[in-house]
């Protein structure tokens, strides 16, 4: 007789529950939840882009340049009060689009130490730039050379070095303030469009936006069938079996993705794609967008003057 | 008075890579304003028919002429037919999410009219009027992702008609949907044919079928065409659509008695309950 064993139950010891031992999540399943809530809530949330602040108002095109020119003026600067004076007027300009400014200072500042910091402080000691002493570190008894590098007797912190590094630093969190104000008070999208208005090619443009789109479809079955796996898996798996998983993974969401993106092409050419992709600009230029890209170049036009005083 | 011939497929044969049969020896005509429904089951060969019909695959062996017009990847290669046939037949695919390619609802709905360089006047004119048909106004700044799978086919299908297509091919337009927005799309085709367009929908939904077209084309598991005609007699036909796995023959019981109907793959379980010959 066939499925007997479909028809009876199978007794397994089902223990109290309260013998739970403290297990860490598996790597996928962190490395997973950490991947989609980057892309689905931080970079690409559009909680902040409706609420109705200062820089939602602007039209994209106008903050994609005057923000542009603001970030090229501060890579011009060389007096750090004035890099400082930028950082602070994007912390205003945070406040006045209702952004919390505890969570937007640690957006920009999460990623400063990891990129800049570690490029800025070797330049805080007299071994790369020379200069006066703030701090003594360590003293040998006489210089050392090690091929090409020279250890000197006294390796300290210099004033020169300070200032360099917290200039470099000061530039990046600038800069970096810039970019996030634009992403999180514009739609991606709206970025991509504004983007093409300054002669940024429309197929680079369209790709970045279909990458946009699609990541989240991808993101979506992938979570899917990691749901899928975790509900058959009976006991607990140990990370080498995870790592194989995730190697085949890799290899079917690649396919996957290839099929996806055959399946886009032909259902672009069934609605009349024939040699390139055509898009229609629908911004419109409002008076406060005219006030404010004056108001932003009079501000740079100022500080790049006092910057070469 | 004749009536004009849309399409004309004569001995069509198609399998993919080659190795795959999908579509063996079909042959059919369509004709301007007719309702059309391909049944067949899953993996008959629907969805390889309506890409063929729509230019994006092309047979192996056979001929297919559009108006007259012989339907090759070498005649879509001259920009002026390609151009005409793309805006006369429209296709909105099974899958939304390959079809939903742009940023914005209002983008996807704008990209077949760009793309046929209509002005910006009559691109804003028709992206509005079919948001208000299809109650799409209030998605049009959303990215597809966050839509629902209702929501994401109606955008499709807005996408599509947005071209003012004269041929409309619709493939399994209502799977995936629940019954709301399923009699909603429904309502939706019979408008639509209501107004003289060519609707040819691929379906196993023999519910919708009757709804939505007078026409139909059976497609059997061997990829053949197994029957064409009026959609009342092929639906009548028991015998056929057993023998190509549109029903089932189901076995219960009601009262005690033991009895078989035959049922549709998705059509709800209701039937008249005259008891059918006893099996026990």
């Amino acid at each position: 007789m066939k499925f007997e064993w479909l028809k009876s139950g199978e007794d397994i010891h089902c223990g109290t529950g309260h013998n739970a031992r403290h297990r860490r999540k598996g790597f996928i399943e962190k490395t997973l939840k950490g991947i989609t809530s980057f892309f689905l809530n931080d970079i690409f949330s559009e909680e902040i882009v409706l609420r109705g602040g200062l820089l939602q108002s602007i039209d994209p095109r106008a903050k994609v340049l005057t923000f542009g020119l603001f970030i090229i003026a501060v890579s011009l600067f060389k007096n750090i009060f004035l890099i400082c004076g930028v950082y602070l007027l994007t912390i205003i300009l945070a406040y006045f689009s209702k952004i919390g400014l505890r969570f937007f200072m640690i957006r920009v500042w999460l990623f400063i130490p990891l990129f800049s910091g570690i490029i800025a402080i070797p330049a805080l000691f007299n071994i790369f730039v020379p200069g006066e002493p703030v701090i003594e570190l360590i003293k040998f008894d006489s210089e050392k050379v090690f091929g090409p590098f020279h250890i000197p007797q006294t390796i300290y912190i210099t004033r020169q070095g300070i200032m360099s590094a917290s200039t470099f630093v000061m530039r990046v969190a600038a800069s970096v303030s810039l970019v996030v104000l634009l992403v999180l008070t514009t739609k991606w999208p709206h970025i991509l469009k504004a983007l093409t208005v300054y002669r940024i090619p429309r197929f680079f443009t369209f790709i970045l936006g279909m990458t946009y789109r699609y990541i989240h479809l991808l993101l979506r079955q992938i979570e899917d069938v990691y749901l899928a796996r975790k509900s058959r898996i009976i006991g607990y798996e140990n990370s080498r079996s995870e790592r194989k998983w995730v190697a085949t993974q890799i290899k079917f969401v690649l396919k996957r993705s290839l099929k996806i993106s055959e399946d886009v092409y032909t259902s672009m050419i069934s609605r009349g794609l024939i040699h390139e992709i055509k898009v229609i600009d629908s911004f419109k230029f409002r008076p406060v967008d005219y006030v404010w890209i004056i108001l932003s170049i009079v501000i740079i036009s100022v500080t790049l003057r006092l910057n070469w005083l | 008075m004749a009536l004009e011939n849309i399409f004309n497929v004569k001995g069509v044969s198609y399998s993919f890579l080659n190795r795959f049969p999908a579509l063996e020896n079909i042959t059919f005509k369509i004709n301007r304003g007719e309702r059309i429904v391909i049944l067949g089951a899953n993996g008959s060969g629907k969805s390889s028919l309506l890409q063929i019909l729509d230019g994006l695959v092309f047979p192996q062996k056979g001929e297919m002429r559009f108006m007259d017009h012989e339907l090759s990847e070498n005649t879509l290669k001259d920009e002026e037919f390609n151009r005409f046939f793309r805006k006369k037949v429209g296709l909105v695919f099974q899958n939304s999410d390959v079809q939903l390619f742009s940023s914005t609802v209002w983008d996807e709905i704008a990209f077949g009219p760009v793309q046929m360089d209509l002005s910006e006047n009559e691109i804003q004119t028709r992206i509005t009027e079919l948001s208000e048909l299809l109650d799409l106004k209030k998605l049009w700044d959303r990215a597809p992702y966050q839509l629902s799978e209702g929501e994401k086919k109606k955008v499709a299908i807005a996408s599509t008609l947005a071209v003012n297509p004269d041929v409309l091919l619709l493939d399994e337009p209502t799977s995936g949907l629940d019954p709301r927005t399923q009699s909603a799309l429904v309502e939706f085709l019979q408008i639509l044919n209501s107004t003289g367009k060519t609707t040819i929908i691929a379906t196993h939904d023999l519910n919708i079928a009757k709804m939505v077209s007078d026409k139909a084309i059976v497609l059997n598991e061997s990829h053949k065409l197994e029957a064409e005609g009026s959609t009342g007699d092929i639906l009548s036909d028991t015998d056929l659509l057993l023998n190509v796995n549109l029903i089932h023959k189901h076995i219960h019981s009601h009262d005690g008695v033991v009895h078989s109907h035959s049922h549709s793959h998705l059509s709800e379980h209701e039937h008249d309950h005259e008891p059918g010959p006893e099996t026990s």
